[in-house]
């Protein structure tokens, strides 16, 4: 029955990844995600004016 | 008699490394897709002729890169792949939130503190206006048309505040039925979808400035996923004093309010049902904050302070001397950037869904919707001399 | 291979009329009954155009409709085990996926004899596209489909 389906976060009727909307853990690693990928740009186009 | 439950099974503790190469046939669409925009369809778009006259895409219909990607996404989804979008791309397309999110950090370096003190401070006058208003219009309707509390709940924070968002973190504590939040979204986002692509049209059509297209489509754009296409479609730069520029800073405003919002409409909700279980529903402002606050802003804001202390050289800003080489590239990396993201944000738009909204929900939606966005644009107009240029 | 009767099941009163009419079909043919609820599995697709959500939002949001939905399979259940208490056979199945996925898959299963379902049904579980559940069926279903109002 319903109840045996026992889903984490943004997994909705299905405990498979697929249904996730995120690469990341959840909403706030994404963000994390997006504050580290932002850091690496700015650093890797800092080091390529350097040159 | 039986009963069984049926449901897949999977991991679900892969980290985001593992799972990123199973995201790359989606991306590299993604990536082939805006190359094929900005490297042939832009400049075939800004030649050509058609029935006679000269570059009607871009002069008359205001196409541009942004719009198209969004089209991409919607083509890609509701025609190619008729509704549904391949397993094998999924993953990829899921990388439009992370894109779009740092498309926003890295944007901080449009301003600095006075700019985004002067711009948000501008900001929350109009957008605590229209707050208002759209709140108390969506309390009278409610209780004119018989919708029920819960749902006259989420309507008033998803069609004041800033949508789809507003109307998610606001839902689980109202307890707003899932049909009726279904409705409440299909509208949203069917609206926003038009007001997207009118909105560039009608900004040009009136000479707006850039500070008043992205003050007006701020205030006035219910989704902020369509309120940054709107802008980057009125103005594709993005530089301090651009379309994109002041809308993101309404645009951050009022996710920012939305903890405040959650807390304000579930009071408002929990008052009129005095005396009833309230099931550990009701939570305290600090505990929204936490739950609800996107952590994603506090990047944009360090980026704002280090445009400030100038870590990145001159930020361009109006009147100052001219953008250094790396803010330069950073513009341009965003433009890229903001493309990817959307060409996402367009494939999670389903036309099936939205076709089928319906009910009061779109019909206080599309009230609200429309007064909104018609008074936006007068109010612009009649405060334009006192609006601050960055 | 056994065939046997699928009737979708809601709880709500248009499934009501289906199992009725399932129980009926299912006496005349001797043949197994089973019951379908589809928790809708598609919501986090549903708000993928949210992209700004904070964890505790959206997270929080999606739990709290699968709740609403377990609740509702909770309904659908007891609403199909009063009326199968005297049928020999019967299951009921809570399955996950897009409701109109699963019951198109079903209705297109070569065990199944025939589908019955209501014109109206799942559409407790929200999403608008779900109005348009009986006429995929009725494009796509190889097997028999029997609809009620």
């Amino acid at each position: 029955m319903a109840a045996n389906n026992q889903v984490g976060s943004e997994t909705l009727g299905s405990t498979d990844e697929k249904s996730k909307m995120t690469l990341f853990k959840d909403d706030r690693a994404e963000d994390w995600g997006a504050i580290v990928v932002s850091i690496l740009i700015v650093a890797v186009i800092i080091v390529m004016g350097m040159k | 008699m039986s009963v069984q439950a049926m449901s897949s099974t999977g991991s679900g503790r892969d980290s985001f490394f593992t799972k990123l190469p199973g995201a790359l046939p989606g991306l590299a669409l993604i990536v082939v897709t805006m190359v094929v925009i900005k490297m042939w369809i832009e400049p075939w778009m800004a030649v050509t002729k058609v029935f006679g006259m000269q570059k009607p895409l871009t002069d008359a219909f205001h196409l541009n890169y942004i719009l198209l990607a969004i089209v991409f996404g919607l083509v890609y989804r509701n025609v190619i792949f008729a509704g549904t979008i391949p397993a094998v791309l999924a993953d990829g397309f899921k990388l439009s939130r992370l894109m779009i999110k740092t498309g926003i950090i890295m944007l901080g370096s449009l301003y600095t503190v006075q700019a985004i003190v002067q711009l948000g401070s501008m900001a929350i006058f109009l957008i605590g206006g229209f707050v208002i208003l759209s709140i108390i219009m969506v309390l009278w309707l409610g209780k004119l048309m018989g919708l029920d509390r819960s749902m006259t709940a989420v309507l008033a924070n998803a069609l004041s505040i800033c949508g789809v968002s507003a109307a998610v973190a606001t839902s689980p504590a109202v307890e707003a039925k899932a049909t009726h939040v279904a409705y409440a979204i299909a509208t949203i986002l069917g609206f926003g979808i038009v007001t997207m692509f009118i909105s560039p049209f009608i900004g040009h059509a009136l000479g707006l400035t850039d500070l008043q297209y992205g003050a007006w489509v701020g205030t006035g754009i219910l989704n902020s996923g369509q309120v940054l296409a709107a802008c980057l479609a009125f103005n594709p730069k993005v530089a301090p004093g651009t379309a994109v520029s002041v809308g993101e800073i309404w645009n951050i405003m009022r996710v920012i309010s939305i903890p405040f919002a959650v807390f304000a409409v579930t009071v408002w909700y929990w008052s009129g049902r005095k005396g009833e279980a309230q099931q550990g529903q009701q939570k305290s402002l600090g505990t929204l904050l936490v739950e609800k606050f996107p952590v994603f802003v506090l990047g944009f804001l360090v980026m704002v302070l280090m445009t400030s202390i100038g870590a990145f050289g001159d930020a361009g800003i109006k009147g100052g001397p001219p953008p250094s080489e790396t803010i330069k590239t950073l513009r341009l990396v965003m433009q890229w950037i903001f493309g990817f993201g959307l060409v996402g944000l367009g494939a999670y738009i389903d036309v099936k869904e939205l076709a089928r909204a319906g009910g009061t929900p779109l019909k206080i939606g599309l009230i609200v919707g429309v007064t909104k966005y018609v008074l936006a644009l007068i109010v612009v107009f009649l405060i334009k001399d006192m609006l601050v240029s960055i | 291979m056994m065939k046997q009767i699928v009737v979708a099941v809601d709880g709500s009163d248009v499934s009501a009329a289906a199992i009725e009419q399932a129980v009926t079909l299912a006496r005349q043919r001797h043949l197994t009954l089973t019951g379908v609820f589809v928790i809708d599995g598609n919501w986090p697709d549903y708000i993928g155009n949210d992209w700004q959500s904070a964890k505790g939002a959206r997270q929080g949001f999606l739990d709290y409709i699968l709740k609403e939905q377990e609740q509702q399979a909770q309904a659908a259940q007891t609403q199909f085990q009063h009326a199968v208490a005297q049928l020999p056979n019967s299951h009921f199945s809570v399955m996950a996926g897009d409701p109109t996925e699963v019951l198109t898959g079903i209705a297109c299963g070569a065990d199944t004899e025939v589908l019955v379902t209501s014109k109206r049904v799942f559409q407790v579980s929200g999403r608008p596209s779900l109005k348009g559940l009986a006429k995929t069926l009725v494009n796509k279903a190889t097997q028999p489909v029997l609809f009620t109002p």
